[in-house]
């Protein structure tokens, strides 16, 4: 292992040592290059895999995530096509005889299509390109997927892809392909969001009106992505409008928005401020119960947004997102818990071949709570923070390839517990001890095109982890159902006492039949070393993050998928079918009855074992016309063997919903109205039951069967709405429409909890309830504007 | 003894803001598979010079359809290794054993109970089960005080304030019970107050609010003059992982909050084949009259 680290960290190396030599010969082999970005003709924003055809040449390559591209090619003539989805098609001639710069900015379907501009075939980037177990999202589409009291959420629709499952109602919490909530990667323009939820996961933290490219990668996780097992979810804030000032916002029940955007120096520097808060406590004080009188019950989300043009090589950015949550009752308790991210980029153009990007990213999620009792304030605080540095190159020798590598150093500080009384805190002190951690990734990854028919990717990611003092670190002797603590060694601070390696290879291929069918297969190997401790269902605001460590190694996944994917229809509808299988290595799970807060030996608590998932997703989905939309089907299995848990026995997973559909459909019966909706069906939750009973002391004690050895009901739910627009008049600025929605339209009582209790009226019973949540039939009225 | 508390009461802020936005409705045709029997002790030995007690039934069905099915005729001994108590059933109390009545256990020993003669599993074969638990000393409480305080409206009452200094020499736990006018306020599992020394290992203890009665409850709603005695029980580790989880299980499971569902730990073996507690602990008391 060490010498292939040392091979790998060599040819990295030898790479950047490299750049300056590339950067200066920039035509080898008498090639010349056409690059630039592609954009939003109307908003000046970046077209994240906008694709380019050679026609001439039956090849071509894709804009990365700034909306670069670059192709290197032979002096001649040369007709260009720029494609993105919903954006007309623009055809380019070019007479390459030097090195040119290309800029192209594409207008949005629904405008005016203007001279310059073709009506061609849609595209059929599902097809031909080499990545697979993706999941793309419009927001427009997101926009019109109904949602719980109007609120549109990007994390309700990433629940309604193939292979995705929600892991328990009105949650963001999601599992992808049998992995855990712990196990998804949510970026928010290159940093850790580490827990999207707001209000216990009813809504996520995400803006839509703030949010411009949403992609989740489910398997086939390119190199330059490490740090979790499942998935990464890479969500791109706008940059904000450089050509003119607009304003997007929406009033609904429970929150109002607004979004302001424009140029501060026009085409050169543009911002984008976004907010939205929740405001039923407002109304709070009217109420004549004098508990809700003193309530608190709000969430609130900033976006902030600045890009500025150095030059046509030089761009900088920087983003930054703050979001809590607040509940509590004044004088007596208060809550709260939210994210902070922050990244400053620098996009610099190398040479018309090589792009670069240094970003510098601080992402923060702490919670806080006080509560008066007993004349006492109890006062608990935790919260974890990461400063990355990080460092990507694209390099494009030629048509046929792309090469990507860089490097990210992440420096983790976990606080998982400080919890006192007030003005007693001398007496408590620290009951969990701080944690530090450092994180480094090198990669290296090539997308190659052999002939006409077969791209082939492959890629490597090195990861080191490196546990630093102060710490505590136990060691345990294994007994059951309990560790016991048998030695303390206690590490000074700034010392490197632990250090994990791992190689992760990524591997993938595509081979086209045609335009319109492909096969695809992939593999990737993947490494997670920052663990969830949280063995409930979803996740939650106490939820805390720690190291892997001598006690905890980390979490290894390998993941096989291959896929079939064909288009019809002039590519308006497209079809797949994936199958995958996962090999799950040290993962960790939590002994019965485990203490996960406010626990310093937490560590004595969790048990690894193994597990193994695998699927087929099926996927149609109809791009245009009057009725459009999708419909997915998958079929799974999620089992986890730990020695210690449910003696020793395979335990499903309690995501695992071997049948899960979702069925989302809109019909427009006009420009102005449209009808959407969609159907959620999955089989019911695992659970455990109990098989007996007894009672001690006069308190009812269950007996349960074996872990998730039973099941809820399956679940299903309609959620309906209607979106009408305003009129539209030829220079018109106002735009608006109105959105009303119902969720869980035909009222189903989905189980959410089923608990076991003595029953109230004669306690030598029990009865079994049944908790579901009260969004039956439940309105949302919204109204959207933008000028 | 404060972080469990700190623990239970920061939770309870999310755990009633999710109580109080969902719905409830009583299902009648869930079906449940039952469990072979399996045998069911609670069984206790202190400090107090007394009747010690073991208790003996079967395990019933999930939804307790059957009356309890006490076990009768046992033979059965508490040994700390050089005395052995044995205990006779209670002829009016079925399934209940009491030693003589000037037993007494002593800190320090570790006391085994012994349970024969029984055939839980109806197979015609005796059965014999065992459980151990060291008995752990505790220092006199110096006093109590009764204070009363208006934190919020759900919980407005009186916090029993304890004064004591922690034994030291490693992990201590605590059980606390109260009684107002000798009538015994925690009275099931559910009710108990428990705590370890976390923190506090060999400090003071000065003032320390280890119980709350509520005033919008009867039952503890304190008038000047009634007399309320706290008992505080050092346990150990094994009754206290028992008492949490038992409490921990009696409360609902809220998906965002709780792990799957878990056997409460036993200390009766074999593991597999009984469940319960046998339990050693010193017990003091102090007592206040409110003013």
């Amino acid at each position: 292992m060490i010498i292939k680290a040392k091979l790998f960290i060599s040819s990295l190396l030898f790479l950047f040592l490299s750049l300056p030599v590339w950067a200066v010969d920039d035509h080898p082999a008498g090639l010349l290059t056409v690059s630039g970005y592609v954009k939003d003709a109307e908003s000046g924003e970046a077209l994240i895999g906008a694709t380019i055809s050679i026609k001439e040449l039956n090849t071509g390559t894709s804009a990365n995530q700034y909306g670069f591209y670059s192709l290197s090619l032979k002096s001649a003539k040369y007709l260009l096509e720029f494609r993105y989805m919903g954006y007309q098609t623009i055809q380019k001639t070019i007479e390459l005889s030097k090195n040119i710069s290309l800029n192209i900015e594409l207008v949005p379907e629904e405008n005016k299509i203007e001279e310059v501009v073709i009506k061609a075939d849609r595209p059929e980037a599902n097809v031909k390109k080499a990545e697979m177990s993706i999941s793309k999202l419009e927001m427009k589409t997101i926009k019109q997927v109904p949602a719980l009291m109007g609120e549109v959420d990007v994390l309700k629709v990433i629940q309604m892809m193939p292979g995705v499952q929600s892991t328990s109602e009105g949650t963001s919490g999601f599992s992808v392909r049998g992995g855990g909530v712990d196990q998804n990667l949510i970026l928010l323009d290159e940093a850790t969001v580490y827990n999207a939820s707001h209000m216990m996961g009813f809504f996520s933290v995400f803006n839509n009106d703030a949010v411009r490219d949403v992609k989740l990668y489910k398997g086939d996780i390119p190199a330059n992505y490490g740090g979790r097992l499942s998935s990464v979810l890479d969500v791109r804030m706008k940059e904000g409008n450089n050509k003119k000032f607009a304003a997007t916002g929406g009033i609904g029940l429970i929150s109002s928005r607004l979004t302001l955007e424009g140029p501060i120096v026009n085409e050169k520097t543009s911002f984008l401020i976004a907010g939205r808060r929740t405001y039923a406590d407002l109304f709070f004080p009217l109420m004549s119960d004098s508990s809700l009188k003193k309530s608190k019950l709000y969430f609130y989300d900033l976006n902030l947004k600045v890009n500025h043009q150095i030059n046509e090589r030089n761009r900088l950015f920087l983003s930054a997102y703050t979001g809590r949550d607040r509940f509590g009752q004044k004088g007596s308790s208060d809550a709260g818990f939210g994210n902070l991210t922050g990244t400053l980029r620098w996009n610099h153009q190398i040479s018309n071949k090589i792009f670069s990007n240094l970003s510098a990213i601080i992402a923060k999620y702490d919670y806080s709570l006080k509560m008066k009792q007993g004349g006492s304030n109890y006062v608990w605080n935790s919260n974890m923070l990461d400063y990355t540095l990080k460092l990507d190159f694209n390099f494009f020798p030629n048509p046929q390839n792309e090469i990507k590598f860089g490097l990210s150093s992440t420096y983790h500080d976990f606080d998982p517990c400080d919890a006192y009384i007030e003005g007693e805190r001398s007496h408590l002190g620290v009951p969990v001890a701080k944690n530090y951690a450092l994180e480094h990734g090198l990669y290296i990854s090539n997308e190659q095109k052999i002939g006409e028919k077969l791209t082939i990717k492959y890629g490597l990611r090195y990861t080191i982890f490196q546990n630093i003092g102060s710490a505590t670190i136990y060691t345990f002797a294994k007994g059951y159902p309990n560790y016991t603590v048998v030695d303390t060694t206690y590490y000074a601070s700034g010392k490197i006492f632990h250090t994990y390696m791992g190689l992760e290879p990524r591997f993938g291929m595509n081979y086209t039949f045609n335009e319109q069918s492909s096969i695809k297969a992939s593999f990737s190997r993947t490494i997670q070393n920052m663990q969830l401790a949280s063995n409930s269902s979803g996740g939650m605001p106490l939820d805390v993050w720690f190291p892997s460590s001598p006690n905890i190694k980390p979490q290894k996944a390998n993941q096989y998928a291959i896929g079939y994917f064909k288009n019809f229809a002039n590519n308006t509808i497209e079809t797949s079918v994936e199958t995958y299988y996962k090999q799950l290595y040290d993962i960790i799970d939590f002994k019965d009855n485990a203490q996960l807060l406010m626990n310093p030996r937490m560590e004595g608590d969790i048990r690894s074992g193994t597990a193994k998932a695998y699927g087929l997703e099926l996927f149609v989905k109809k791009n245009d016309g009057r009725l459009n939309g999708w419909i997915s089907y998958t079929l799974s299995k999620v089992e986890r063997t730990i020695a210690e848990i449910n003696n020793g026995n395979p335990y499903p997973a309690s995501y695992d919903k071997p049948n899960n559909i979702n069925v989302v459909l809109n019909y427009e019966f006009s420009r102005r109205v449209i009808l959407s909706s969609n159907w959620v069906y999955a089989t019911g939750a695992p659970v455990t039951f109990p098989v007996g009973s007894y009672v001690i002391d006069n308190t009812y004690g269950k007996y349960y069967s074996a872990r998730n050895g039973y099941r809820m009901r399956d679940y299903h739910r309609l959620d309906l709405s209607l979106t009408i627009k305003g009129k539209e008049h030829p220079g018109k600025k106002w735009e608006s429409e109105w959105v009303f929605s119902i969720y869980n339209a035909y009222a189903r009582h989905n189980d959410w909890m089923i608990n076991f209790v003595q029953d109230s009226k004669d306690v030598t019973k029990v009865v079994a309830e049944r908790w579901y949540l009260p969004f039956v039939c439940f309105p949302g009225i919204t109204y959207n504007f933008k000028f | 003894m404060k972080n469990i508390k700190t623990q239970i009461i920061i939770l309870s802020v999310f755990i009633l803001s999710v109580i109080a936005v969902s719905c409830t409705e009583n299902i009648d045709d869930i079906r449940l598979d039952s469990t072979r029997p399996r045998l069911v002790v609670e069984g206790y030995i202190s400090t107090d010079t007394t009747r010690q007690m073991v208790r003996l039934s079967k395990m019933g069905d999930a939804l307790k359809k059957n009356p309890i099915e006490v076990v009768s005729n046992a033979l059965i001994t508490i040994s700390d290794g050089t005395i052995t108590f044995g205990l006779t059933e209670d002829q009016t109390i079925k399934g209940t054993y009491y030693t003589a009545p000037d037993v007494f256990g002593v800190v320090g020993r570790n006391y085994t109970l012994n349970i024969k003669n029984v055939d839980v599993n109806n197979d015609q074969v005796m059965e014999e089960y065992t459980a151990q638990s060291l008995l752990k000393g505790l220092n006199p409480i110096d006093s109590i005080h009764v204070v009363y305080n208006t934190s919020n409206n759900f919980d407005k009452g009186w916090s029993v304030n304890l004064y004591t200094m922690d034994p030291g020499q490693g992990r201590n736990f605590y059980l606390i019970k109260v009684l107002k006018n000798n009538r015994l306020l925690t009275d099931s599992i559910f009710k108990y107050s428990i705590g370890d020394n976390n923190s506090f290992e060999g400090k003071y203890y000065d003032g320390f609010p280890v119980y709350d009665l509520r005033e919008d409850r009867l039952d503890e709603r304190l008038t000047h003059g009634d007399t309320i005695t706290l008992e505080l029980y050092g346990i150990n580790e094994d009754y206290y992982s028992f008492i949490s989880s038992y409490i921990s299980d009696y409360n609902p499971k809220i998906p965002i909050f709780s792990g799957p569902s878990a056997n409460i730990p036993s200390n009766i073996k074999p593991f597999d084949d009984a469940v319960g507690i046998f339990a050693a602990y010193s017990i003091k008391r102090k007592s206040v009259i409110y003013k």
